[in-house]
């Protein structure tokens, strides 16, 4: 005890020093200050050599960013600036340049002639300080700055390479939609628009971190998603101060409640109509550019146990296969744990033939049962890592040299036993039976400790830790919303696409929860229903 | 100084160091492997002398260490015997289990032991003892069978059956068959505390090995019962009034009825299909009277007669002769029962105590003296449900007596 309060001291010592810092602050704000993105609100003059002058020194040794000097007919000089690949140099050339310098036009009549007459784009835009000019230029769009202007003119012939629209490698579903996200933002919000047509379906453009300034869409629908709660994502994505935000994933991290937790707090998917299911259920969807991943809060457990492919499936298959991926994900999470506890504390559990045959094929094992199932999961982890990392054509070489290694001479040399290779096989494809690759690990990694205190004392600690992590799984919250709802907090109408999964004509109400008062999703006579088929 | 969110954290990683040093430091204090195990299918009890008792403990032996290798072979040696007797002497159980252990390499583990085999002269002294060490022991499961061996129970331990890989084993399988009366350690203790030291076990005894093959072919099998009486040795029975037995206790199954019927007393054979049987206790003018019950069907599985089954008249026939073989069988029993041994195992005494508890209480020290002269009537109804696939009789239909 007394070393323990001594190691304490010690601790306190050296985190009371740290306090001294104001400087080291003070110096790592500048830092930060620079990093800002340009928020120039330098005017633009009516001097076009500074104009051009100022945007050159900006854009110095950025060998991608193009000015390119034009006459505009014989008389005025200008300038289009634009970055390579972002722009569309074709169409650039077609409808900016040959017009402007092939026309007899002159300054005289202001700049807003110009571009009623002679630039035939459909989005042009004034600009008035060079901050304008960079956004405008980041964008993609093509900066023309014309001699003796105070304003530069923006034309939106942004080029785009995008990814063809494809199935999502991930969630793929034998009967539903087979379209799929891609890195754009545009298009992604053109999938879910395309699905939910009404004007209610809202989304509100951000712009995150510093310096990839990364465009963020919160997107819901008016009326049924809870205004605070959408204000409440939208506050906590704008307090993100991040030099970059690259996927969905940082913002996942940064805004949600607990990130301590293993279990995710949001919900991951590159499928639109899982976006659009979830907007209608009044969940809020969050967008980011430059990666399919599109977030979907506030979720509960159950969301991420749920197949968008439950939805397309007769109901009574659905049900049926929600069940069975409930039995499998307790298998995943403790059934190596149930193994070591039975067989090192609890021998006369086990029926007596299933004990010789486990007792025979024990006989050579050189470990202890915790040991040989510490081998074997981290084996197996090591496996899964390899065949997702490598290309796919190594990767199934991979689970093939795993498979005989593992499963037979590993075996046969009297490593491990084959009922622990079962064991291990059989937990591996649980947790993948889970719809959603983010729980399914998390509970892997849940499965280590178990197995220790499995370990250590028996099925107690088997018991100890599934406890524990039903406990941690009911304080957790996503967004307000408990974990654990509509189970932990019963909310005995939303059961019925939980337990079960009701047939369409029965699910008359949104979950309660995330609703406003708005929770109707059909008039509630599934009485008319029934009759009809009766008749 | 120290901001509180630094507090918290302090507080949880005292708690967690606490909690991770206690759980690996304790070290799995009382794990044991598999491997360490002596698994002890079968154990066996001898009177050795005067004071001395034997405890023969068969033991499972896995198959040697590295014979896994060679994946053909181990499957011919798996077929083997896989069990070693191992014995020893002590003034009880416990000491001579405490003196196998000594000699045994791995901690002996009593938590799979399915078959207690009680040596004759064991059970002709007296079982409760022993009974003691089996009960008490935590891992000793109360549904482990036990049986009164007619010769020492070592030796039956020893055998090796060939349609099974140990005598446990065989003797386990014969009460998922049902066919013989089975008898648990836990039931066997129930039936001794309520009835004085009465109680019935299935007694074992070795066969001869089949016609021209070695004697070490020799098997063990069920014949009949033991019966108990203040816990030692009243008498052994044989296999007909241990059905006899088995039908007052309503632990009948799949057992084959044959009947002689019609004019030529030609045998019919009817097989159980189901069977129930209920004690209903009456006391009326202090005569103690107990109505059994008897609740069959039957199907026909060979008829030999000229009974034509397929007309109700041969059906009745048939069901009034296997009805009056069941109460010979039973009144059989009874007598032996009531006048001979004076034991109770047929459940008189329990379903008494059961209907008249504040009577029995009073008289239950008289039990020996009321029990001979408990009254009994019988009411045995028999269905034929199935005249199997043949319909006609073995000879034409014509000559057919019943119909």
């Amino acid at each position: 005890m007394r070393l323990l309060m001594r190691l304490l001291w010690k601790w306190s010592q050296t985190n009371s020093k740290s306090n001294s810092r104001p400087q080291e602050e003070q110096q790592s704000q500048q830092q930060l200050q620079s990093q800002q993105q340009l928020q120039s609100q330098d005017k633009l003059t009516d001097n076009y050599v500074s104009n051009i002058a100022r945007l050159q020194t900006i854009y110095k040794q950025c060998s991608d960013v193009v000015f390119r000097p034009f006459q505009i007919g014989d008389t005025t000089t200008a300038s289009i600036i634009y970055i390579n690949g972002l722009a569309n140099q074709e169409t650039l050339g077609e409808l900016v340049l040959a017009p402007l310098m092939q026309g007899k036009w002159t300054m005289d009549e202001g700049l807003s002639s110009l571009i009623e007459n002679a630039l035939p784009v459909s989005q042009v835009k004034l600009l008035q300080t060079l901050g304008d000019c960079v956004e405008q230029l980041s964008n993609g769009n093509t900066v023309l700055i014309i001699e003796g202007q105070r304003q530069g003119i923006s034309i939106a012939i942004a080029k785009s390479d995008k990814r063809a629209i494809e199935e999502p490698q991930a969630e793929s579903v034998i009967r539903g939609p087979r379209e799929g996200f891609t890195e754009t933002l545009t298009v992604n919000l053109s999938l879910v628009r395309r699905k939910i047509r009404s004007p209610l379906l809202k989304s509100e453009a951000l712009t995150v971190g510093r310096y990839t300034g990364t465009e963020v869409a919160i997107t819901y629908i008016e009326g049924l998603a809870l205004k605070d709660l959408v204000k409440d994502v939208i506050s906590r994505i704008k307090r993100i101060d991040i030099d970059g935000i690259l996927e969905t994933s940082y913002i996942e991290e940064m805004i949600g409640d607990k990130s301590l937790s293993p279990f995710p707090q949001s919900l991951v998917t590159e499928r639109p109509d899982v976006v659009a299911a979830n907007l209608l259920e009044g969940r809020i969807a969050i967008f980011v550019n430059g990666t399919p991943f599109v977030l979907i809060v506030p979720i509960n457990f159950f969301s991420l146990l749920q197949s968008p492919e439950d939805y397309y499936d007769r109901f009574i298959f659905s049900t049926v296969t929600r069940w069975l991926r409930y039995v499998f994900l307790f298998i995943s999470m403790v059934l190596p744990s149930l193994y070591v506890a039975i067989l090192s504390y609890h021998q006369e559990m086990i029926p007596g033939s299933l004990f010789f045959s486990i007792a025979a094929s024990r006989e050579s094992v050189p470990f202890p049962a915790v040991v040989e199932a510490f081998i074997m999961e981290i084996a197996f982890e090591a496996l899964r890592e390899a065949g997702v990392r490598l290309p796919k054509q190594v990767g199934s070489a991979v689970s093939i040299v795993g498979a005989l290694v593992i499963g037979q001479a590993a075996v046969a040399a009297g490593i491990v036993s084959s009922p622990m290779v079962m064991v291990v096989a059989i937990t591996g494809i649980a947790s993948f039976m889970v719809p959603h690759y983010a729980i399914g690990f998390s509970l892997r990694i849940i499965r280590f400790p178990i197995m220790l205190l499995a370990g250590v004392i028996g099925l107690l600690g088997v018991i100890m830790g599934i406890l524990a992590v039903l406990i941690h799984l009911c304080t957790l919250r996503s967004f307000g919303v408990p974990y654990m709802s509509p189970v932990a907090t019963v909310e005995q109408k939303d059961l019925k696409d939980i337990l079960v999964r009701a047939p369409w004509w029965k699910m008359n109400t949104r979950p309660s929860l995330t609703i406003n008062n708005n929770i109707h999703r059909q008039p509630s006579k599934p009485d008319v229903y029934d009759k009809q088929d009766d008749q | 100084m120290i901001s509180k969110p630094e507090a918290v954290v302090r507080g949880w990683g005292v708690i967690l160091m606490v909690t991770v040093s206690a759980c690996l430091l304790s070290g799995c204090w009382d794990r044991v492997e598999v491997n360490d195990l002596a698994t002890i299918t079968a154990a066996g009890i001898d009177q050795y002398s005067d004071n001395l008792i034997e405890v023969s403990l068969q033991i499972y032996t896995p198959p040697r260490a590295g014979s896994s290798t060679d994946m053909s072979g181990s499957e011919e040696k798996n077929s083997q015997n896989q069990s070693t007797v191992i014995s020893a002497t002590g003034v009880n159980i416990a000491d001579a289990v405490s003196k196998i252990q000594e000699k045994v390499p791995r901690l002996l583990f009593w938590g799979q032991v399915e078959v207690f085999v009680l040596g004759h002269e064991i059970v002709k002294r007296n079982i409760a003892g022993h009974l003691d060490y089996i009960l008490r022991v935590p891992q000793i499961r109360g549904s482990a069978l036990i049986f009164a061996s007619r010769t020492k129970a070592k030796e039956i331990l020893a055998l090796t059956p060939q349609l099974r890989s140990n005598s446990a084993d065989m003797l386990e399988e014969s009460n998922n068959l049902k066919l013989n009366l089975t008898m648990s350690v836990g039931k066997l203790n129930i039936m001794l505390e309520g009835g004085n030291g009465t109680g019935i076990l299935p007694s074992v005894d070795i066969m001869p090995p089949p016609e021209g093959q070695p004697s070490n072919r020799r098997y063990p099998a069920i014949v009949g019962c033991a019966v108990l009486k203040q816990e030692k040795l009243a008498g052994f029975i044989d296999e007909k009034t241990m059905r006899g037995v088995m039908w007052f206790r309503n632990q009948i199954d799949k057992v084959t009825v044959t009947i002689a019927a019609g004019s030529a007393k030609a045998p019919i054979s009817v097989l159980l299909n189901r069977g129930k049987s209920k004690l209903k206790p009456r006391i009326s003018n202090g005569v103690w009277e107990v109505l059994v019950e008897v609740d069959t069907r039957e199907i026909l599985i060979q008829n030999t007669s000229r009974i034509d089954i397929s007309r109700l008249k041969g059906t009745q026939i048939v069901e009034e002769k296997v009805k009056q073989d069941i109460e010979k069988i039973m009144n059989k029993t009874l007598s032996i029962m009531q006048r001979k041994m004076n034991a109770d195992v047929l459940g008189f005494g329990e379903a008494f105590h059961r209907k008249y508890p504040k009577l029995w209480e009073k008289e239950k020290g008289n039990w020996d003296e009321i029990f001979p002269q408990v009254k009994v009537k019988y009411e045995i109804k028999t269905v034929i449900i199935n005249p199997g696939k043949r319909e006609s009789p073995t000879t034409s239909r014509k000559n057919g007596e019943g119909g």
